[in-house]
């Protein structure tokens, strides 16, 4: 059991009707809007601004933060990373230790076990962020829900909120969708869920107690929730910030959880599964009170401003995104 | 940031710190000069760290830059108030993501972490101002 102190989200102001980029194309597109990072914005800025709100509830001053994981797929440095400039930013001292997670939207998931298992052994205080700010070629499919946002997570000892208290893996190998920095490449769709699904029940089936009042199931197409929570027969909340922010990859670990957790009250209990090339983390996290961040993540969704197509391109270009 | 000019600012920066006269309260942000800049001694400074959240007090609007910077964009100076007690530091700082039109003298305005430029393709990463969010729903 990892208690959790506080929890953040961050996305962008600006956001694109998906419509609006297909109609560019002479394409048709559904309903659902993408956000869209400002021209000053990458994943190291919305990182810091998702893990001060998190930290912030959690109460917590930099200094007293024993080390930082980072999870992104978006990150344009081969050679940099993320996780030792979060820890910069929030104030965290130089005995810090950090770790990046990349590769895969699992990432997410691989960096929340990461902290787990070192608050069992050197670290009391532990702040997890994911962030991704996704990259698409101009006119590409994956263009309409390439989005933008982090979340974060502050593990420690005292009043948790939340707490992670079970997990679930399986490491399948299966890569589905998978992106270069020029290029995302989806594959055979329907192959490629029901691969998905085995994962996902794999993962979900180590889990102790399989009762939930909420699932989230971050993914790169926005139906693939709803059958995975049918193949699970679940009767649970789902929570997806897919309809209005677009796939944010390893962000979007953290986005769906912490939207989970703003409506969930204490007592109830969220399903997180995180899936991505290499297969699925499933995690069980339980909510101790209903204290919310200051900004919530609905909050975030609701202050927005629309960016016409060119604007929008603009934008991903000047930040690398 | 590799470079030492902002390897020696990144504190300032990334964390608002600044210095607040042992002599007079009075505080310097970015910089730490020699003497104080209201009472004039050869300061003894202690580090301090701003509130990012604080009050417009003058702006004007920059309608031509460089194609990096968004414009129309605001330029503000802003009263910054400490994290513990003491006098507000007077900052100078870009807007991002705000309507000229939006901005008003006595204002609150947020401080959010962002890209400022790159060295080399090195981001460097700062405060900007912004209407705050909460305040846009």
């Amino acid at each position: 059991m990892a208690g959790i102190l506080g929890y953040g989200a961050y996305i962008p102001l600006y956001r694109i009707e998906r419509s609006r980029i297909a109609e560019q194309y002479g394409d048709y597109a559904g309903d659902g809007e993408t956000a869209v990072p400002g021209h000053d914005e990458d994943t190291t800025t919305m990182a810091v601004e998702a893990a001060t709100d998190a930290l912030t509830q959690a109460s917590t001053d930099g200094d007293q933060i024993d080390a930082v994981f980072a999870a992104t797929t978006s990150d344009p440095f081969v050679e940099r990373g993320v996780a030792a400039h979060v820890a910069h930013a929030v104030g965290a001292g130089r005995d810090t230790r950090v770790g990046d997670f990349q590769g895969s939207a699992r990432a997410g998931t691989n960096a929340l076990l990461a902290a787990r298992d070192a608050l069992s052994t050197d670290a009391d205080t532990v702040l997890v962020v994911g962030s991704d700010a996704l990259s698409a070629p101009a006119g590409s499919a994956a263009e309409r829900t390439a989005g933008a946002g982090a979340g974060a997570l502050v593990f420690g000892e005292g009043d948790a909120v939340a707490a992670l208290t079970d997990s679930g893996v399986a490491t399948t190998g299966f890569v589905g969708r998978f992106a270069t920095h020029e290029d995302v490449t989806d594959g055979d769709g329907r192959f490629n869920r029901e691969r998905y699904l085995d994962a996902v029940e794999i993962a979900v089936g180590h889990l102790g107690d399989d009762s939930f009042t909420h699932a989230v199931f971050p993914a790169h197409d926005g139906g693939w929730g709803r059958k995975a929570s049918d193949a699970l027969g679940l009767d649970a909340t789902l929570v997806s910030t897919f309809p209005e922010v677009g796939y944010t990859a390893a962000a979007g670990v953290f986005l769906d959880t912490a939207a989970a957790l703003d409506t969930a009250k204490a007592g109830e209990s969220v399903l997180l599964a995180g899936y991505g090339p290499g297969g699925c983390d499933a995690l069980r996290i339980e909510r101790r009170t209903a204290e919310t961040p200051e900004m919530t993540t609905d909050e975030y969704i609701q202050s927005s401003e629309q960016l016409p197509y060119g604007k929008h391109r603009q934008f991903r270009t000047w930040g690398g995104n | 940031m590799f470079e030492p000019p902002y390897t020696r600012t990144r504190a300032a920066n990334e964390r608002l710190r600044a210095h607040e006269c042992d002599a007079c309260g009075w505080v310097s942000f970015p910089e730490q000069p020699q003497f104080c800049k209201r009472c004039g001694v050869d300061a003894s400074w202690s580090e301090t760290r701003l509130h990012p959240r604080g009050t417009v007090r003058s702006y004007v609007v920059q309608q031509r830059l460089p194609e990096e910077f968004e414009t129309p964009l605001p330029l503000a100076v802003m009263d910054m108030p400490q994290e513990e007690s003491g006098e507000p530091a007077r900052v100078y700082g870009l807007f991002t993501e705000t309507d000229p039109a939006d901005i008003e003298i006595g204002m609150e305005a947020e401080g959010v972490f962002r890209r400022v430029f790159d060295v080399a393709g090195l981001p460097i990463h700062s405060f900007k101002f912004t209407r705050p969010r909460g305040d846009r729903l």
